[in-house]
């Protein structure tokens, strides 16, 4: 951008001062907010550089989770890239005002691709504005500072050409490789105004860009669009632990339990704030959000910043910021930290939240604290008998092990299969494969108790420390070298959570991933096809986004000759929760409509024969869903099996 | 002022019964605090946060080293102290007499004291007729509401009796209450609060101390006996014409009923 008008004492004296203090004062805002994020716990987010750095490849550059909406990421992509390379433009134009050379900024080949990228930069703005303005789209929130802000970048990227075809022009230098310039430059007919006009048109322009420009930058920490800055950082910290792993709060030195000020937050999870563009894919991914509950993600995150930014860091979050209502309806689904394409991390944050509620304040749902009381008082969610999980196992004629015996696969029976009747059913299943694939195992009867999963969720983290304590200690006196469970959240717990306290084992598979390892080994033979069968698989969110199991329960289905596999529009990692989740699976869903029956809709509109769960949560759900919508439509309802069931029915 | 809250622990209410050569075990050895008492020791925290500001809480109860635990747990929900009467083991169990004899003199001066209607082990109904009788206090069992009039040293009890009719009473203090189901909703106990409790002292009182042992009642009975286990359905399998004509076979055949 060439610059000509910098003789004016008078002119360069009000582009030191402009330059000056919108610098000290975006430093400052900055500065403000550091010391606004900085106190609370520890939060070491500087490990594993390398892999950080991959995920800044992955998340800024190459903008991967934008393109899960193609047009979209392609507009991103755009105005990223093009103002990446504008800013360049902005630079040498802020160095060239400072009386510096820049050599580069007048190559015609530079001056080309600038070009190139401000035309690129206009249409994605105007396509931005259509799709807020016009389009419409249900998650976008418009508001007044998306389309300041939108009209800004359009200024920027307007003056940029008049400037440059102005000053190309009074040159003489209107050349066709700057090709934007120069077209803009003879649609308005520069070559035929006076030259004096045209040198008044580029000072106005000039100072309105530059003032754009430091308007721009100033404005910034106060609007969503911060994440420009903000991005970067966050996604380089982002957790690099499994989702399915919660903190572990250390009960013996601690006075304070979970989150009820700003500073028991930790620095990232404020930094997340911060980074909160407001684009609303986490509400339209979540569950709860979806059903017209109280609860929406980008609300937790965004009325965190609020408080952040207008009050006071002793006052209490929970209340007038967050509700109850809304941490009490998160099923934990992760569905809007797989859809964030900054990696916030809304779940930890609601989770914490819980855990004040719970563990200073003994404050939960009924329900749940029922549940609770069950798990202390009988060691599992249904409040049955712990005897009962070797009575039933009895009926079937199984033994469990004695304290120190070895066996090459431990099953994990697990409370549902322990109490639940339908649940039952599926470890049949699961035991009928095992006997059909010739694989020896062992159970541990009453040795077993709740993992400590829903405690832990619905946030009592004292109670889950004492459950993984008794499961350690029992596991610990029996000699095996798998564990198998057909509850994702067993597994999850046992697989993440329990390394911690001293399990010494971690070798610990679904059932689903199982039965592919016993059909890769051709330990399975299946029946021959007699008819085409159709299937439509839910998938488990502690599966899919906490554990990354996604196809190995679609190929064992496949594996099943005649099973045909239709898809429901949200399947693997994009899959919609059943309602289960994060303890809500003890709580009563009275509000709005119910998660599972709008899941078992989707699964209905498939046009599947069955519907394929797997996990006995999902199995709850899905056939509470499935019969609700056949009471509504008064039809059969939709036949709900586990994937074991499903692979047992068809052994040879 | 003194608020005391007596408790025993019991049982897991799911556990199953066992007969071992004419003993009696329990399948799951985990005890509870027995259910009414729960409601008893919210009783007792809420009259103090209500009405008597100034009280002290204490909870009370007589029974073997792991009762103890239901102790801890009524601190965790707020009692201000807990005195545990121990006693000797025995096969059997103390008589609801020497209980409320024994829980009567430990309670030395008291204003309000709360217990749990029954004690869902043996359903005695008794101990709160016993404390009162030994401090001449009024005596109301089976409360489904309380309202407190401190300046007056008075409560209204609303009972329940059985069949649903309500009795309305003016009591005047000090008095023991029985609690029933449904007056509150137990409190969640805090993390703090459990924290505070494990380190609290726990007063410890000998039974003997308490009731001579001419006084002391144990009941153990000669023998038991389980009630049978009911028997499952049968489920008749086959289509409706099969299954009609088994079902006639088995009413005119094996039940003699047609």
């Amino acid at each position: 951008m060439a610059h000509l008008l910098t003789e004016s004492w008078i002119n360069e004296f009000f582009f030191i001062a402009v330059v000056l203090s919108a610098s000290s004062f975006f430093g400052f805002t900055i500065a403000s907010r550091i010391k606004s994020i900085l106190p609370g716990p520890q939060d070491n987010r500087f490990d594993q550089p390398f892999k950080r750095i991959k995920n800044i490849f992955k998340h800024v550059f190459a903008q991967s989770k934008m393109w899960r909406r193609p047009s979209i990421g392609l507009a991103h992509f755009l105005i990223f890239w093009g103002f990446c390379m504008v800013s360049l433009g902005t630079i040498a134009f802020l160095l060239e005002g400072l009386r510096f050379h820049v050599g580069w900024a007048q190559n015609f080949i530079f001056l080309g691709i600038q070009d190139f990228f401000t035309v690129l930069v206009i249409a994605a703005v105007l396509f931005a504005f259509f799709r807020r303005l016009v389009l419409k789209p249900n998650h976008v929130r418009l508001s007044g500072d998306a389309l300041f802000i939108l009209g800004m970048i359009l200024c920027l990227m307007v003056t940029d050409l008049c400037i440059d075809g102005a000053s190309a022009t009074l040159k003489g230098e209107l050349k066709s490789q700057a090709w934007a310039s120069f077209s803009l430059a003879h649609f308005l007919g520069f070559p035929n105004w006076s030259p004096s006009v045209l040198a008044g048109f580029h000072l106005v322009n000039w100072w309105i860009h530059l003032i754009t420009v430091f308007l721009f930058l100033c404005y910034l920490p106060f609007s969503k669009h911060f994440h420009v800055i903000t991005a970067a950082p966050n996604i380089f910290f982002g957790t690099l632990i499994p989702w399915g792993r919660m903190k572990t709060l250390d009960l013996e030195n601690s006075e304070h339990f979970g989150v009820d000020r700003l500073d028991q937050l930790s620095w990232k999870q404020k930094l997340d704030t911060l980074a909160c563009t407001e684009c609303g894919r986490c509400s339209d991914a979540c569950p709860a959000t979806t059903m017209g509950k109280k609860l929406d993600p980008a609300n937790i995150i965004i009325n965190l910043r609020h408080h952040l930014e207008h009050k006071d860091v002793n006052t209490s979050l929970h209340g007038q910021t967050i509700s109850e209502e809304e941490l009490w309806a998160c099923t934990t689904c992760a569905a809007c930290m797989h859809a964030c394409p900054l990696t916030i991390e809304h779940i930890p944050a609601i989770t914490d939240m819980r855990r004040h509620l719970v563990l200073m304040e003994g404050k939960m749902p009924e329900e749940a604290m029922l549940a609770l009381r069950n798990l202390e008082q009988k060691g599992n969610p249904w409040g049955i008998s712990e005897q009962e999980r070797e009575s039933w196992l009895d009926t079937q004629g199984i033994t469990p092990l004695n304290e120190g015996d070895s066996v090459d696969l431990l099953f994990w029976i697990g409370c549902a299969g322990s109490f639940d009747d339908r649940s039952k059913k599926i470890v049949l299943a699961m035991i009928k494969i095992l006997n059909h694939a010739k694989i020896s195992f062992g159970v541990i009867g009453k040795h077993e108790s709740c993992t400590g999963d829903p405690a832990r969720r619905i946030g009592n983290e004292y109670l889950f420390q004492m459950l993984v304590q008794g499961n350690v200690e029992a596991l610990n006196k029996f000699n095996y070298k798998k564990l198998l469970t057909i509850c994702p959240h067993c597994m999850n717990s046992l697989k993440h959570e329990y390394q911690e306290f001293g399990l010494y084992n971690s070798k610990i598979l679904h059932h689903s991933v199982f039965i592919k390892e016993l059909m890769d080994k051709g330990l399975i033979r299946l029946k021959e096809a007699q008819a085409s069968q159709t299937v439509t698989l839910h998938d488990s969110c502690y599966l899919t986004r906490y554990n990354d199991i996604v196809d190995a329960p679609r190929e064992a289905l496949k594996s099943v000759p005649g099973t045909q596999l239709i898809e429901m529009k949200r399947h693997g990692k994009s899959n919609f929760c059943c309602g289960a989740g994060g303890g809500r699976m003890w709580m009563e869903e009275d509000k709005s409509a119910r998660v599972n029956v709008q899941r078992a809709e989707e699964a209905v509109q498939t046009g599947a024969q069955t519907l394929i769960t797997e996990c006995p949560f999902c199995m709850t759900m899905m056939r509470d869903g499935t019969r609700a919508m056949s009471e509504k439509e008064r039809a059969d309802p939709m036949v709900v099996k586990d994937i074991a069931e499903w692979v047992s029915e068809h052994l040879a | 002022m003194n608020i005391a809250v007596c408790i025993k622990q019991v049982p897991n209410t799911e556990a199953q019964v066992i007969l071992n050569d004419g003993i009696l075990a329990f399948s799951d050895p985990k005890k509870i605090i027995n259910p009414y008492d729960e409601f008893a020791i919210e009783a007792a925290l809420r009259a103090k946060e209500q009405a008597f500001p100034d009280a002290s809480v204490t909870a009370i109860t007589l029974g073997p080293e792991s009762a103890t635990e239901a102790l801890r747990t009524a601190l965790a929900m707020g009692c201000d102290q807990a005195i545990h009467i121990t006693h000797e083991p025995h096969p059997g169990w103390l008589a609801p007499l020497t209980v409320g004899q024994a829980i009567g003199a430990a309670l030395r001066q008291v204003d309000l004291v709360f217990c749990g209607r029954q004690g869902i082990d043996h359903d005695d109904f008794t101990v709160p007729y016993v404390i009162a009788n030994a401090h001449q206090m009024s005596c109301i069992n089976v409360v489904k509401e309380i309202t407190y009039k401190p300046e007056e040293k008075k409560l209204w009890v609303v009972r329940e009796s059985d069949g649903g009719q309500k009795e309305y009473f003016e009591c005047p203090m000090p008095a023991v209450l029985g609690i029933s189901i449904g007056l509150n909703k137990p409190r969640y106990p805090s993390l703090p609060g459990i924290m505070k409790a494990k380190k609290k002292a726990i007063e410890s009182l000998n039974l003997t101390d308490l009731v001579s042992d001419s006084n002391c009642t144990w009941i153990q009975p000669s023998t038991y006996e389980l009630p049978k286990a009911k028997e499952a359905c049968k489920m008749i399998k086959g289509d409706i014409a099969e299954q009609a004509s088994e079902l006639a076979r088995i009413l005119k055949e094996d039940l003699h009923i047609v």
